[in-house]
């Protein structure tokens, strides 16, 4: 019997080992992100992250939010921290999402306060050292209109043919996309929960992120774990999906838990891909995968469950969540919306492991 | 070199004292054991002694004291909880025949945190107990569903541990004579007035039973953390969640209530352990007119049922679509590849340590002194915070190698699951020294098994059930476990545990239903083969005990 049983266990193990070889073929050819610059290591000190979620920049500015639920401004030149504070209320979680944009001519920065169900609004403030203050917010939880149950992110769209619109990400059962006017006020809502079996319906499973393509007058959305992209009309039509729960993978063109992106000037666009660690640039139109930097791993040019993006000029953020820093890297093009010029970093890169 | 004591021993072996030897097998045994210990030991020591001269991190210090408080109540609760279900478990399967005893293992299969996902299926809108609380005003409906939350999380655990306490309890109740229950039954007229005396009878395996469950639980963040509980436990991962590998040493600031209770109880459980292997060994009980009864059966189908079949189907039935079964293979199959793959690795790392351990166990002077202090060690480690153990693992090896050739592959995923998982091994060996009958031993010993090669000849053999069931057990609970797999795994697709820790806190049920489905099928196939195992061992110890 005993051998019986061995030679079973031998046979699975030979299986196993098969099985484990084979998954690597075919795995798309990576390109190393090099990196120019990384900010921030794990920590509670300024410039240092626990778990950062959130990161956007208004041009010079970056804006990272960490499971800690500190909301950091760092000089996106120097890395150096301006200043932090911690959203109002956090005891059901932390902020996942943030957003700079132009907001009724004024320039704001937007919370997607995920687990408190609402939306935060931050005024420009005087002196970019001190806390912003809280202009607005809006949102409660529930399922109904104009309420969320986890928002993720933010978008704004000012378009002559119909005034503001506010766009806001969420999951949570009730997976969808609200619009707002700039009162704050309903307008509609599109999307809702799905695992992405009909490719003509707009299902979504945790939209992450959400991204204005003001070139094409579109509404990129990030629809997390059906593990593609949708593209829509600013009206919430659904124009094309980019990649599906059917071909999720590692090959290039297939995402793992896409978590953010970031347009480039040239219609492409830096994907970032949490499951996978790495950086895939796609091209919008047909959703061809062109090239992936980075690799998951903990050294310099690695990244372990990477959430965000942020783009100034040709300079790419990458929030590399699992590693508590911000690895920037020369991204092929420049980013599609200008929010500056590439600034001229002055700080080097750090060694491996000292980000993690 | 090979020396003896004159054996002292009764007619059917019962009652005797152990003989010492010290023969190269039981001395190599000991060596391993060693270098087990120094592997796992050196790292966390290097880890967690504080070398950092740079000035300290700014931590936000939990209150520890009342958190340690939430997390007592919590695996006292579950200790409680989870004895009084392995009671009743333990009392059926001892009716309940081989079958029971497959039947005690099956809940194995669906980790806490399984189980708490599925029974929170009944918690969602749309069912009756989701919709009420729905109904509910505003704060209200907050504190009633947080307080499902911990109701459900808790039960998760204690429908995921009472096996461990039925196995403990059984064990017990397998040594009572037929005769004695025949004599309660007769004597005692009333259900209540028989259960009083029966756990009386059984008082020491209960409290054995409460001890170990609400240890094991008392480490556990998940599902604790999930259901938002703050304990003690999800604390210490957070501590280490913002500190810089050279300042893990200050989460033992924190975790110091848990460490210091898994070293004591670790100890004295140990101490407890060696003992009982070393002693003399125990009469067989008799067994005549113990038989299978249906009621048994049922009973413990039933048990069975509520901690695995109505979580699992509830998961299952809440799945909007069962492609989301298949495309769980294509997104995460590398994962659970990988994770079967470690859990394998493990299992077969728990079979040697266990055979080591019972061979040391067998010794006499030093061979014996490292075999005692290795029990004890597993049983420090098995008990502490897996988080606490991985970190303080990765942190060391990272430290001692820096080519990382150890923390970038398997090897530190195996290394940490043995530190988490050898206590199970290091039981099963001294098992294996308590339950081998006297006549054997000596009959092992003419036969040549005085070298490993011997022992693997005679006595590895006889003692393969016990010992593939301990592997597989450890097996098991590596590929299902989070806490400590989570912070070992090197970063990438495979990392299975990553994957299944964000279903549960996005509350995905659509993936984690398809999760359950290969995870439970998995540790279906393993608690079954556990149970026929040591079935098959039960039976080998019933043929030999009538060898005198």
């Amino acid at each position: 019997m005993p051998r019986r049983v061995l030679a079973l266990a031998s046979a699975l193990s030979l299986a196993l080992a098969v099985q484990g070889c084979g998954g690597s073929s075919g795995e798309a050819a990576d390109r190393p992100l090099e990196v120019v610059a990384t900010i921030g290591s794990v920590g509670l000190w300024p410039g240092q992250f626990a778990t950062p979620r959130a990161i956007d920049t208004d041009g010079s500015i970056l804006w990272v939010i960490d499971k800690a639920a500190r909301v950091q401004k760092l000089d996106a030149a120097t890395g150096e921290p301006l200043v932090e504070w911690k959203t109002p209320r956090h005891d059901n979680g932390m902020p996942v999402g943030v957003t700079c944009a132009m907001l009724g001519g004024r320039r704001v920065t937007i919370v997607a306060d995920t687990h408190e169900s609402r939306v935060l609004i931050y005024g420009p403030g005087e002196d970019p050292r001190a806390e912003a203050p809280i202009v607005a917010e809006f949102g409660s939880y529930g399922t109904g209109p104009g309420q969320f149950i986890y928002p993720t992110d933010v978008a704004v769209v000012e378009d002559p043919a119909f005034g503001t619109r506010i766009y806001v990400s969420e999951y949570g059962g009730d997976d969808r996309v609200s619009v707002f006017n700039e009162r704050f006020e309903f307008q509609f809502a599109f999307g809702r929960f799905g695992t992405g079996e009909h490719p003509t319906e707009v299902e979504f499973n945790r939209p992450q992120s959400l991204v204005v393509d003001e070139a094409n007058r579109e509404l990129v959305v990030v629809d997390a774990c059906n593990h593609r992209i949708g593209r829509f009309t600013f009206d919430g039509a659904l124009i094309a999906w980019i990649g599906s729960p059917e071909t999720a993978g590692r090959e290039l063109g297939q995402f793992k838990y896409p978590y953010s992106l970031a347009l480039l000037d040239d219609g492409t666009a830096l994907v970032v891909e949490y499951e996978n660690g790495r950086v895939q640039r796609i091209e919008m139109k047909t959703g061809r995968g062109i090239e992936t930097f980075g690799k998951p791993g903990r050294g310099v040019g690695e990244l372990v469950t990477p959430w965000s993006i942020a783009m100034i000029g040709r300079t790419a953020y990458v929030l590399d969540t699992g590693n508590n820093r911000i690895q920037a890297f020369r991204s092929p093009r420049p980013g599609q919306t200008r929010r500056g010029d590439a600034p001229t970093l002055s700080h080097a890169p750090v060694g491996a492991g000292e980000g993690s | 070199m090979v020396s003896h004591d004159k054996p002292h021993q009764s007619e059917n072996g019962a009652g005797t004292r152990r003989p010492r030897e010290r023969t190269p097998a039981t001395v190599v045994s000991a060596g391993l054991l060693a270098i087990v210990l120094v592997l796992l030991a050196v790292p966390l020591g290097v880890a967690f002694i504080p070398h950092s001269t740079q000035s300290g991190p700014l931590v936000e210090t939990p209150p520890v004291l009342p958190l340690f408080g939430n997390s007592l109540l919590a695996s006292l609760g579950v200790g409680v909880c989870a004895t009084v279900i392995g009671l009743f478990g333990a009392w059926r399967a001892r009716a309940a025949g081989a079958f029971g005893r497959v039947l005690v293992m099956l809940p194995l299969a669906l980790p806490s945190y399984l189980s708490y996902a599925g029974w929170s299926v009944f918690r969602a809108p749309g069912t009756w107990l989701g919709d009420w609380i729905g109904s509910l005003p505003g704060a209200r409906a907050g504190e009633v569903g947080h307080a499902a939350n911990v109701a459900f999380a808790i039960l998760g655990m204690v429908l995921w541990l009472w096996p461990l306490a039925a196995i403990i309890i059984g064990a017990h109740v397998r040594r009572l004579d037929a005769d004695l229950f025949q004599l309660i039954r007769a004597e005692s007229p009333g259900i209540l007035r028989r259960c009083v005396l029966l756990v009386r009878l059984l008082r020491p395996s209960i409290l054995l039973s409460i001890m170990l469950v609400g240890l094991l639980a008392l480490g556990t963040a998940i599902p604790l953390h999930v259901a938002n509980v703050p304990t003690l436990a999800i604390s210490v991962w957070l501590t280490l969640d913002r500190l810089p590998p050279d300042q893990a040493w200050r989460a033992l600031l924190v975790a110091w209530p848990l460490w210091t209770i898994a070293c004591v109880a670790g100890w004295w459980l140990g101490s407890r352990a060696t003992a009982w292997a070393t002693g003399g060994r125990a009469a067989h009980a008799t067994r005549e007119g113990m038989r299978a009864s249906t009621r048994g059966t049922l009973t413990l189908c039933w048990l069975v049922g509520l901690s695995v079949v109505v979580p699992t189907a509830a998961l299952v039935l809440s799945t909007r679509n069962l492609h989301s079964i298949g495309r769980f293979w294509r997104i995460s199959g590398e994962g659970v590849v990988h994770g079967l793959a470690v859990g394998g690795m493990t299992a077969g790392a728990i079979g040697v340590i266990a055979i080591a351990t019972g061979l040391a166990l067998s010794a006499r002077g030093m061979p014996l002194r490292v075999g005692r202090g290795f029990v004890r060690a597993m049983l420090m480690l098995g008990l502490s915070p897996g988080v606490l153990v991985g970190t303080g693992l990765v942190g060391g090896w990272n430290r001692l190698d820096a080519s990382g050739n150890v923390t970038s592959g398997m090897l530190i995923e195996v290394l940490a699951h043995v530190a988490r998982f050898g206590w199970i091994g290091a039981i099963a060996g001294c098992a294996m020294v308590r339950l081998e009958h006297p006549n054997l031993r000596d009959l092992r010993r003419a036969d040549g098994a005085e070298t490993l090669l011997g022992f693997a000849r005679t006595g590895l053999m006889l003692n393969f059930p016990l010992l593939a069931a301990a592997g597989l057990g450890a097996g098991l609970l590596s590929f299902t476990e989070i806490e400590c797999s989570v912070v070992v795994q090197p970063p990438g697709p495979g990392n299975l545990a990553r994957q299944i820790l964000n279903y549960l806190h996005f509350a995905r049920i659509e993936e984690m239903s398809a999760a359950a489905v290969w995870i439970v099928g998995s540790g279906i196939l393993l608690t079954t083969s556990i149970g026929w195992l040591l079935m098959v061992r039960e039976r080998v110890e019933r043929t030999t005990g009538g060898l005198s």
